[in-house]
């Protein structure tokens, strides 16, 4: 490689000069604390907006916040299917599954040594529920109350078996009321105006978790250390440093040592590290699903709103090929439940490519004008940009004899448009909000993201009534067989064409224990060094 | 007669600040897509009470005109709104990512006067020689090559193939940067007397500081030779040599004054002008600069957050050709009457 | 060698000339043609030219087929490698040409027409006309270029249109304030006030007197500024604010290469192209500028700024 040899020259020459100033470069590019471990540098490409668990959503906040603040249930190690007690030691459901009842544990104590009692429970769910932030959802048609200081109740308007799913979200974590309410936290109705507790959890934390906040910056750097007063096992580290790095910095960091973790490399640059023997990669699958649609609305388009357009697309697809660009561990996602939570249809199930029912469909529509596809330009996940799958896509539709016109825009400007329902057709994603297969409802006709592909009801009553019907079941079998008929169906109309599910990929050190990827915080920070 | 005209061009300053403010409220106006609501995530956005909460907390429910004059009056009042993307005072985050990126330009300048007027002077002594003729090769590469191609190409090399220096980020992770004076790690970790904190400083600012200055060192080389041969056929210089000073005392005394003084225009309109190089540069090296940060805000639709930026660089250029002016007006009074 | 203060022969830039006795025919050359870097950046200028027309006939494959395998390294079938939906990389950068070029000459073509008219106006007006337009190119200039075009690409979507369009409206001022200060000189000289006797209108003598001289300096510049242009845009297309994929430009091919530095090939060769074209221009540009009267180099050389 001729730029290697000249840089190598370069570079001493320049070591050569930094040396003369006085500036030893060679040390300070190895994190001082290496040897310890005492601190654990985690590589991040930062989407943090706060700290305060009641209006984060981001991933970044996710992460650092499940190590500060603990939640009613939670997941074992790797695990997104089954919440394990947390800070309630059991939990009891009613028969029709309206009604949750928790017992917290006695001992639990935040990091300035109050106990935790339902009251702060019914605080931090109020107050979620009030604040009208980007998790305030997920307290829809819930109500919270606390008949004594050991018991907490949830009570849902609907029959609703994700209650338990849902109470594991970072955004449910619970907070010191006391310590809230004196600095501006308020849980009333009108917490969404009155309520100024965030600029204050912003730089103290209020929960009973391992770590508490030294610093919080949501550009370089966010650090963590041990809290002194945790009620369980002690933490595994005196600091947690969360640094902000794209996923290029990442890969050169992980190999130098500057991180321990790295949570953002694609499948794409292993190979750069696969035979690097200070390092392990641990690789799942992420419940990320990306997903192409084809807007149902003829007001919006008269040639992808037909049958043979949707079955051109869905025919036209080379899905393998998409897998091949998507990168080694990624999977097909059969429907649009992804294949780690339950309901997930099986891989026999999903749509597989016939050039000859595609171009069938093509002729149906006769000569038309080339469609848009939009999606966010400047968005990567797991290593996928859009613009490649976009690119992929394209070239396989046009196997087919379909034009498509690429419009890639901001990301901020193409949200715009995909949920004003504007698009022709979008390729976007869906992350879980909660590991439920009852999140996925959304995809349905008049609901959200089906409203966003331009998809009415009055087109598909089956579906619609199959989705209502979902929403409230709560025997196990049922629940099973009426998700698997509603993706089954939602597949067979293709307004969505599922694409895939990405490989997720935690890479750390080898002297890092527990570095595993989970589906429902990213990764569970908690959980390493144990 | 001065302090006239140091208020006449404060005063034109003062209307292009409103000129500017103008240009990018319009601009962003136009624009479809709002930061605001594109922060909100899938399910919130659904929820036409929040959303239209979130307008109102940004004062985007207001027209146009009614958002620009509340600017302005918050302006005068120091305040230049709240980033939506940060979250926080946009004067904060300017406080913060300001002296980042000036830490950068200033070294890239630094880097850049030393080598660039050092060489251009080279070149002019030897003017049309094959060191010239090399120079100018130089000095038309510096200019030519794609900035973040060659950043690109530095990371790879001195941070990946040699782990001469760190890849992003201004200290090592977990490293508390030295208490704000300056803003400058480098000054601040003197300040403070810690020699570790200078030395990360210091290996974190090479690399992308180097990328940064080289097109301007091809700037400074070419100008500085044509400013230096300008001089060199001036008759006094002739004359000088002529009563037989040495040749050295010629370039010292009288040649390298004569010439430096456009080169310093020139540079005060180079550095100014290196947002462009930073915007590029503190992308591939995480450098938490204005640069990185007018990309994202730009990306992000962040309305308060361009303008305050705008603002902030069109200052910057303000004032550096605010003090260009003054010392020509010092050096040549007949600039102030034109 | 000789020392420069000692030859008085100087060239119209002040530069001195080595006057070749045994040559005296090379005086009668073209300026342009006794500086070998210019004839080198004609070369590479007209190379890529070529490259640009004969794009469908030279390049070994289609640009946009992603026939091959993902990331191959260089090889015999592929000489720059395969990217990262497995197009060819070679014919990638050969079509390339075909984004570049023509887009700088119409970046820089409507550039010099919007600016050099607003310059020709205020100066030949002169008077409140010439203090608002002025004004106006002051915005522009104080206006961060970057910012701007950035928030044009994000509001309008990314597409190379819209990064021409972005970068004109930040480019024109400087052609306005060369063009204004060389009305402005040829004012106070005679043509005008000999063509003013005459009884030309304002209108005919703008066109008939001043358009010619001022055509050389703006012309250099626009030379200068062509290496410009072909950085702005790649570089807008780098942050993912220009071409539009799956479009062959160089700009976002390095962007495609930075995750994968690894893959070097990637990034490397679109980088090259960028690089060779811009010194192309650059060579040429500067020979254009040497040759032009000092007056004009000065005001040239600063304005580019």
């Amino acid at each position: 490689m001729r730029i290697s040899r000249g840089g190598a020259i370069v570079a001493a020459v320049l070591a050569g000069a930094l040396a003369l100033t006085g500036c030893t470069s060679g040390n300070s590019t190895a994190p001082e604390a290496s040897t310890a471990k005492t601190t654990l540098v985690v590589g991040k490409s930062f989407d943090l907006s706060t700290a305060d668990p009641a209006r984060s959503f981001e991933t970044t906040g996710g992460i650092f916040g499940r190590a500060v603040y603990d939640t009613l249930l939670t997941f074992a190690k790797g695990d997104a299917t089954t919440p394990i007690p947390m800070v309630a030691e059991s939990y009891e459901a009613n028969e029709g599954a309206t009604e949750y009842t928790f017992t917290l544990r006695d001992d639990v104590v935040f990091s300035d040594g109050t106990p935790l009692t339902s009251a702060d429970v019914v605080f931090s769910f109020d107050r979620v529920k009030n604040i009208q932030g980007n998790g305030s959802f997920l307290m829809e048609g819930l109500s919270v109350s606390a008949p004594d200081e050991s018991t907490v109740v949830i009570s849902s308007d609907e029959p609703n078996t994700a209650i338990p799913a849902i109470i594991t979200a970072q955004t449910l974590g619970i907070v010191n009321s006391e310590l809230v309410k004196e600095n501006g936290g308020t849980d009333a109705a009108d917490a969404s105006t009155t309520d100024t507790a965030e600029e204050f959890l912003n730089t103290t934390s209020a929960g009973s978790g391992p770590y508490i906040i030294e610093t919080f910056n949501t550009e370089t750097e966010t650090v963590i250390v041990a809290n002194p007063n945790y009620w369980g096992e002690p933490a595994a580290y005196e600091k947690i440093v969360l640094k902000n790095a794209t996923a290029e910095n990442q890969l050169m960091d992980i190999q130098s040592g500057t991180i321990d973790i790295a949570l953002d490399l694609g499948a794409d640059q292993l190979p750069a590290i696969e035979s690097n023997p200070e390092l392990a990669i641990e690789s799942g699958i992420s419940p990320t699903i990306f997903f192409l649609f084809s807007n149902a609305s003829p007001e919006i388009s008269k040639v992808t709103s037909t049958q043979a357009f949707r079955d051109a697309v869905k025919y036209g697809l080379d899905y393998d090929g998409l897998l091949e660009i998507a990168g080694e561990g990624s999977a097909q996602v059969p429907g649009v439940i992804p294949s780690v939570f339950f309901g997930a249809l099986k891989p026999g199930d999903a749509a597989v490519r016939d050039i000859d029912k595609a171009k069938a469909a093509v002729q149906e529509l006769g000569d038309i004008d080339p469609i848009s596809l939009e999606y966010p330009s400047d968005f990567s996940v797991a290593g996928i940009s859009f613009g490649t799958v976009a690119e992929r896509v394209q070239a396989n539709l046009k196997e087919v004899g379909l034009e498509i016109t690429l419009a890639p825009a901001p990301i901020s400007t193409a949200l715009d448009s995909y949920r004003a329902g504007t698009e022709q057709m979008g390729l976007w994603l869906w992350n879980p909000d909660y590991p439920d297969p009852a999140d996925y409802l959304v995809f349905a006709p008049d609901k959200l993201v089906g409203l966003r592909a331009g998809w009415t009801g009055g087109s598909n009553p089956d579906l619609v009534a199959l989705a209502d019907k979902a929403a409230v079941a709560t025997e196990e079998a049922e629940r099973a067989d009426i998700f698997r008929e509603f993706q089954l169906t939602m597949n067979e109309v293709g307004v969505f064409a599922p694409l895939f599910q990405p490989a997720a990929t935690v890479v750390a050190g080898k002297d890092i224990e527990g570095a595993v990827f989970s589906a429902v915080f990213g990764i569970d920070l908690t959980y390493i060094g144990k | 007669m001065l302090f006239r005209f140091i208020l006449s061009r404060l005063g034109s300053a003062a209307i292009l600040a409103v000129g500017i403010i103008l240009v990018s409220f319009v601009l962003t106006a136009l624009l479809p897509g709002d930061a605001a609501t594109s922060r909100l995530g899938e399910r919130a956005a659904g929820n036409p009470e929040i959303v239209a909460a979130v307008r109102a907390r940004y004062g985007l429910d207001q027209p146009l005109y009614v958002q620009f004059f509340i600017y302005l009056g918050n302006l005068l009042r120091g305040d230049l709104g709240t980033s939506i993307r940060t979250q926080k005072p946009v004067l904060s985050d300017l406080a913060q990512f300001g002296p980042a990126s000036a830490e950068l330009a200033i070294v890239a300048t630094i880097v850049a006067v030393i080598v660039g007027v050092g060489l251009g002077i080279v070149a002019s002594l030897r003017a049309n020689g094959l060191v010239d003729q090399a120079l100018r090769v130089v000095s038309l590469g510096g200019v030519s090559i794609p900035i973040f191609w060659l950043a690109l190409i530095a990371v790879y090399v001195f941070s990946t193939l040699n782990r001469v220096f760190p890849s992003s980020g201004r200290l090592n992770p977990g490293q508390t940067p030295p208490s704000q004076v300056t803003g400058m790690y480098t000054l601040d970790s003197l300040l403070a007397g810690d020699l570790t904190l200078f030395a990360s400083a210091i290996s974190h600012l090479i690399l992308p500081a180097l990328v940064l200055s080289a097109p301007m060192i091809g700037l400074l080389l070419r100008f500085t030779r044509s400013s230096m041969l300008e001089v060199l056929g001036n008759e006094y210089v002739r004359a000088a040599e002529a009563k037989g000073l040495p040749r050295h005392t010629v370039i010292l005394r009288h040649v390298l004054r004569g010439a430096l003084v456009p080169v310093i225009t020139v540079l005060g309109t180079a550095f100014a002008s290196l947002l462009a190089g930073t915007v590029l540069v503190e992308q591939i090296f995480g450098w938490p600069g204005i640069g990185a940060y007018a990309f994202r805000s730009a990306s992000n639709l962040d309305l308060p957050a361009i303008v305050g930026v705008t603002l902030f660089v069109a200052i910057v250029y303000i004032t550096v050709n605010l003090i260009v002016d003054f010392l020509y007006g010092i050096i040549d009074p007949r600039i102030r009457r034109a | 060698m000789t020392s420069p203060a000692a030859d008085p022969a100087l060239a119209p830039d002040g530069i001195p000339i080595r006057r070749s006795r045994w040559f005296p025919a090379r005086q009668r050359l073209p300026a342009a043609w006794r500086r070998p870097l210019a004839v080198v950046g004609i070369v590479i200028i007209l190379t890529w030219t070529i490259l640009a027309i004969l794009a469908p006939w030279v390049a070994p494959h289609d640009p946009l087929a992603q026939n091959f395998g993902r990331y191959l390294a260089p090889s015999a079938d592929h000489p720059f490698g395969t990217d990262v939906v497995g197009r060819d990389i070679l014919s990638r950068v050969i079509y390339g040409a075909r984004v570049s070029l023509p887009l700088a000459v119409l970046l820089v073509t409507l550039s010099v027409l919007v600016g050099a008219t607003v310059g020709a106006i205020a100066g030949y007006v002169g008077g409140v006309v010439d203090a608002a337009l002025m004004r106006i190119v002051d915005l522009f200039f104080a206006f961060p270029a970057i910012i701007l075009a950035m928030a044009v690409a994000a509001s309008l979507g990314p597409s190379l249109t819209n990064a021409v369009l972005a970068i004109v409206v930040v480019s024109w001022p400087a052609y306005a304030r060369v063009t204004r200060s060389l009305v402005l000189s040829l004012r106070e000289t005679n043509y005008l006030a000999a063509s003013r006797l005459l009884g030309d209108s304002s209108g005919k003598a703008l066109v008939k007197e001043v358009m010619p001289n001022v055509a050389g300096p703006v012309l250099v510049l626009a030379s200068l500024e062509l290496g410009n242009a072909v950085l702005l845009l790649s570089g807008l297309s780098f942050l993912g604010l220009g071409a539009v994929p799956p479009s062959a430009e160089w700009g976002s091919m390095v962007s495609s290469g930075a995750a994968v530095f690894y893959n070097y090939w990637v990034a490397l060769f679109p980088g090259l192209a960028i690089f060779s074209v811009v010194l192309g221009f650059n060579f040429l540009g500067d020979a254009m500028r040497d040759a032009l009267d000092p007056r004009s180099a000065r005001s040239v050389a600063t304005s580019e700024l």
